[in-house]
């Protein structure tokens, strides 16, 4: 006994500087996270700055290209606040292309146009396939007019949106070119979704169209468009049970072939947001979105992103200045409006195919077969 | 030789010729100004975004430090106590019924996985969104930021082996959903413990497979299921259930090639030799027992179609004692594996693949049976050919 | 005997064999001509799969060479009602192996073509480290598919007309009865189980299917 308090009084303080030491090792990378934290700020702000007087070059020298491009020679066409430099204007129907986008871009973003332009968009015209372009984008020749208003528009982008705005629409807003194209294609959507909602829709209720839409930004969103069947389907098409672990197996087998829809229900809930199928996709909020900022006129676009914290809802009202049972009673009624012709042969088509048979036919008619010289 | 026949040759040859040489001239390379990158950031956006890095790190090792000083005491009465369950510290906000429930679902997992206690204390730290936030005006995370992370015993630590798992959709769905369906928490709970159940059930590796595990090894040891009685059947990996082992559609085919290396294909192809290379590479061993380890990039590439199980197979094919010895052998991985199972490194990961996974008709040969129905009927059909035609012989 | 068989064959098929010859050296040169050693694994991996793309015309080229030389071979007997053949001196059923015989001597020509084809590409292209050529074991394979196809053509074509007309018109009724059944709304499927049946071992053109890489792991 009075041999052992020696020993353990040394194993205690060896302890004791050990624990000493962890304490001294947390202590010390606390103390260097500070250090490096404080060092972190100093350097983002500087970098904020420069970036920010970067930005300010960049705009200076904008505008030194926008003013000094016809002097230079470089015959810009302008409509609006947008300016194109191409190599040989005159080879492509770029006058009407610029005007069109313009009018594009104004009526959709209002006063947010200007900022997406205000660089000058260079365009080099090619005449071979294989001719090497090293300064601006490259346009053949023959492009038509559509094609060059949709490259143009394409270069400009589209203003950022925020996060909230942008996790409901699935993108940032998106002009609408081929108005009677995107109302069928929404009407196609409407009738196939496969989800109650979207039938309440198409059959005249608003408040239908409303949840098909998704307005309300529920995540649970599937307890209200969908019914049970239809949940089921959801799940077997957003998943395939090979793709799938044993426990979540097990839920999936539950729900797509025992037809227990909580089991559906759990699994929805486990998927990440954007991956459950979604009855009304992008197209047709972007056609919704279009309906309100027409509806509002001018400065529709501003009011749509003053307020980044607002409901969706809210903000589509302020922007078209309407009630929403408005804005949405507008997009249906475009929408079944825009219902799409059904499948003709064109003539051309036709005349196609009684000409291929009359050349088989004369080929057969001629064959040596039946010829007698 | 016949003039027309010499004119078809040579014209033939001719085109032979044009074919060549038209495609060894190379397709033009065009640049597109929208392929050019974004411009660099500027000088201090630069050294901010290093800076940044570097005390994401930092802060990242305060707190994995912190975790495990803190942990240090109890590892130590849990050990004393018999080592019956990993410790678990959840950070952020859970309910004592929540905690009792896990650490008795640990208890439940450790009395399969090492009856006889642990040899190192594991903990298991379960580390809640609102914990996980360095506070305002701070660099933003990094995706490695939310990995699993893993602290090994070291020369000051030799005792401890720490996970720290930050809150996924596996979480949330306990602590907010409170689903309880115990396949999830047990799997969640088992495959969270990673390299360290292996450490805990069998102390700190040999030298050799220590530095084994650091080179390359980490990704055979991700998911702990050696006391399960049988192999898990998921491939980590999707294959068509309707598609026979041997015959994978054409679109697979492409994905694998992008999932594993090429040492992995040609192992599930039959090549011994490669599928011992894809496992260890003598001439790239690191000098070091691991230290840290997070598993942020392991997904990227995987060597074997679950070959997150692979040591946990080997454990329970040897039994506790063998895998015992394997896994403090002092020799290199392959000479310890083949002490062990009496088989070399190639031949076991050979038999070890092909029991779950499909096996591959590497390069253009068809299968030996496939060449064998095309003959026969073909032949057959020549033969009564022929004899139909002597059937049908007049005089 | 043998040389004048050949030679008349030779007339009759030799645009064909001309034609297939100059595509099965091209397919294995073309398939490579994207082919670069400096390759990150991801590249290389969409490389191996427009490799396989390729090898789509392999058994295609076989098959097609097979099922036309065969043809082509018969086709002037059917139309002079075999009167040339019998009246030939030599037993009917050497004549057939004869003109079996020549068949294969011309289809040679586009099996050296591919071997040819394929070393050419192998030995110009550059891989990225892992992956390897494997131009003999496609020739074989071609070889063996081509073997098959003109085999069993042969074979069918070498009898009556009423033979093949009833074979090409089973074939022929099946897909008008499958068309007519999807057309009343049925959900039966009477081709695929036969097509299956004929494309998978243990049928006949086994060989064709699968993938026919001329470079792989």
């Amino acid at each position: 006994m009075c041999r052992a308090w020696p020993v353990a009084v040394a194993l205690s303080l060896l302890a004791a500087h050990g624990v000493a030491g962890q304490t001294l090792d947390t202590a010390h990378l606390h103390r260097r996270a500070d250090s490096l934290l404080v060092l972190w700020r100093e350097a983002n702000t500087l970098g904020e700055v420069q970036q920010a007087v970067r930005d300010v070059r960049r705009q200076k020298s904008a505008q030194i290209t926008r003013a000094t491009a016809a002097l230079r020679g470089e015959h810009p066409v302008q409509a609006g606040d947008l300016i194109v430099i191409a190599d040989y204007p005159d080879s492509i129907p770029l006058r009407e292309a610029v005007a069109r986008a313009w009018g594009m871009l104004s009526t959709t973003y209002g006063g947010s146009a200007t900022a997406l332009v205000a660089q000058p968009i260079r365009l080099t015209v090619v005449f071979d396939e294989r001719q090497l372009v090293t300064d601006g984008r490259r346009v053949p020749h023959r492009v038509t007019v559509d094609e060059l208003e949709r490259t143009l528009l394409g270069m400009t982008g589209q203003p950022r949106v925020d996060a909230r705005f942008s996790r409901w629409l699935g993108n940032t807003v998106h002009p609408v070119f081929d108005t009677a194209a995107e109302r069928g294609a929404v009407y196609l959507q409407l009738v196939t979704a496969g989800a109650s909602a979207a039938t309440a829709c198409f059959q005249g209720s608003i408040a239908g169209c409303t949840t098909a839409l998704q307005l309300s930004e529920d995540s649970e969103f599937y307890l209200t468009v969908y019914d049970a069947a239809q949940r089921r389907g959801a799940v077997a098409s957003g998943r395939t049970a090979d793709m799938l672990g044993p426990t979540e197996r097990a839920t999936y087998v539950r729900c797509v072939d025992d037809h227990v829809d909580s089991a559906c229900v759990e699994f929805l809930r486990g998927m990440p947001l954007p991956q459950i199928p979604q009855p009304l996709n992008f197209q047709a909020r972007n056609l919704l979105v279009s309906t309100a900022v027409q509806l509002g006129g001018a400065g529709a676009y501003d009011r749509l992103m003053a307020d980044t914290s607002a409901p969706v809802i809210g903000r589509l009202e302020r922007a078209a200045n309407q009630p929403i049972d408005r804005v949405v009673t507008t997009w249906r009624a475009a929408v079944i409006a825009g219902r799409p012709p059904a499948t003709a042969v064109s003539p051309g088509e036709g005349l196609l195919a009684v000409g291929w048979m009359g050349l088989i036919a004369f080929g057969a008619i001629r064959s040596t077969r039946w010829r007698l010289t | 030789m016949a003039t027309d026949l010499r004119y078809w040759i040579g014209g033939t040859l001719a085109l032979c010729l044009i074919v060549a040489v038209g495609a060894v001239s190379g397709p033009d390379v065009r640049f597109s100004p929208e392929d050019a990158p974004h411009g660099p950031p500027t000088k201090w956006g630069g050294e901010a975004a290093a800076l940044g890095a570097q005390w994401r790190g930092t802060w990242k090792r305060w707190r994995l430090e912190t975790y495990r000083a803190r942990l240090t005491p109890a590892a130590d009465s849990a050990r004393a106590a018999g080592g019956t369950a990993p410790l678990l510290f959840i950070d952020g906000p859970s309910t004592a019924a929540q905690r009792g429930e896990l650490h008795r679902d640990l208890g439940m997992i450790w009395k399969q996985a090492a009856p006889e206690g642990f040899k190192v204390a594991v903990a298991l730290v379960i580390v809640r969104d609102s914990a996980d936030r360095a506070g305002p005006d701070t660099p933003s995370e990094d995706a490695r930021d939310g990995a699993l992370t893993y602290l090994f015993p070291d020369s000051l630590h030799r005792d401890m082996c720490l996970v720290v798992v930050h809150e996924s959709s596996a979480s949330r769905r306990y602590f907010q959903i409170h689903d309880q369906s115990t396949m999830t928490v047990d799997r969640w709970l088992s495959e969270s413990l990673g390299p360290c159940a292996f450490y805990g059930a069998y102390g700190i590796p040999g030298r050799e497979i220590g530095r084994w595990l650091n080179t390359e090894g980490m990704a055979y040891v991700i998911y702990p299921r050696w006391w399960a009685k049988t192999r898990d059947p998921w491939l980590g990996f999707f294959y068509p259930s309707d598609a026979p082992k041997d015959r994978p559609p054409s679109w697979w085919w492409v994905s694998m090639y992008s999932f594993m290396p090429w040492d992995g294909a040609a192992c599930y192809g039959g090549r011994v030799a490669r599928c011992a290379r894809n496992v260890f590479d003598s001439t790239a061993i690191a000098d070091s027992q691991p230290g840290y380890w997070d598993e942020s990039n392991w997904y990227r590439q995987q060597p074997f179609f679950s070959g997150v199980t692979y040591l946990s197979d080997l454990a329970r094919d040897l039994g506790p004692a063998r895998f015992s010895a394997f896994w403090s052998a002092d020799v290199p991985m392959d000479s310890a594996l083949h002490l062990a199972t009496g088989k070399s490194l190639g031949d076991w990961t050979l038999s070890w693949a092909r029991a779950v996974g499909p096996t591959l008709h590497l390069g253009p040969s068809a299968p030996p049976l496939d060449v064998l129905w095309g003959l026969l009927p073909a032949l057959l059909a020549m033969g009564a050919s022929l004899w139909y035609a002597r059937r049908r012989q007049i005089g | 005997m043998f040389r004048a068989i050949l030679y008349q064959q030779w007339k009759w098929t030799r645009l064909i064999v001309c034609l297939g010859t100059v595509a099965a050296f091209a397919i294995p040169i073309f398939s490579l001509s994207s082919s670069t050693a400096a390759m990150d694994h991801k590249m290389a991996a969409a490389f191996l799969g427009h490799v396989q793309g390729w090898g789509v015309f392999y058994p295609v080229l076989a098959g097609t060479l097979g099922v036309l030389v065969a043809i082509a071979l018969w086709t002037p007997d059917h139309r002079g009602r075999h009167v040339y053949s019998l009246a030939l001196p030599i037993p009917r059923w050497r004549y057939v192996a004869l003109r079996y015989l020549a068949g294969l001597t011309l289809l040679a020509a586009p099996v050296a073509a591919l071997a040819a084809g394929a070393l050419i590409a192998s030995a110009t292209a550059s891989f990225p480290v892992g992956l390897h050529p494997y131009p003999v074991g496609l020739a074989i394979r071609f070889t063996l598919a081509l073997l098959v196809a003109f085999t069993l053509f042969f074979a069918v074509s070498s009898g009556t007309a009423r033979t093949a007309a009833t074979i090409l018109g089973s074939v022929a009724a099946l897909v008008v009865i499958q068309v007519l059944m999807s057309a009343a709304g049925s959900q039966l499927n009477i081709l695929m189980p036969i097509a299956n049946a004929l494309l998978t071992a243990p049928g006949p053109f086994a060989i064709f299917t699968g993938r026919w890489m001329l470079i792989d792991v």
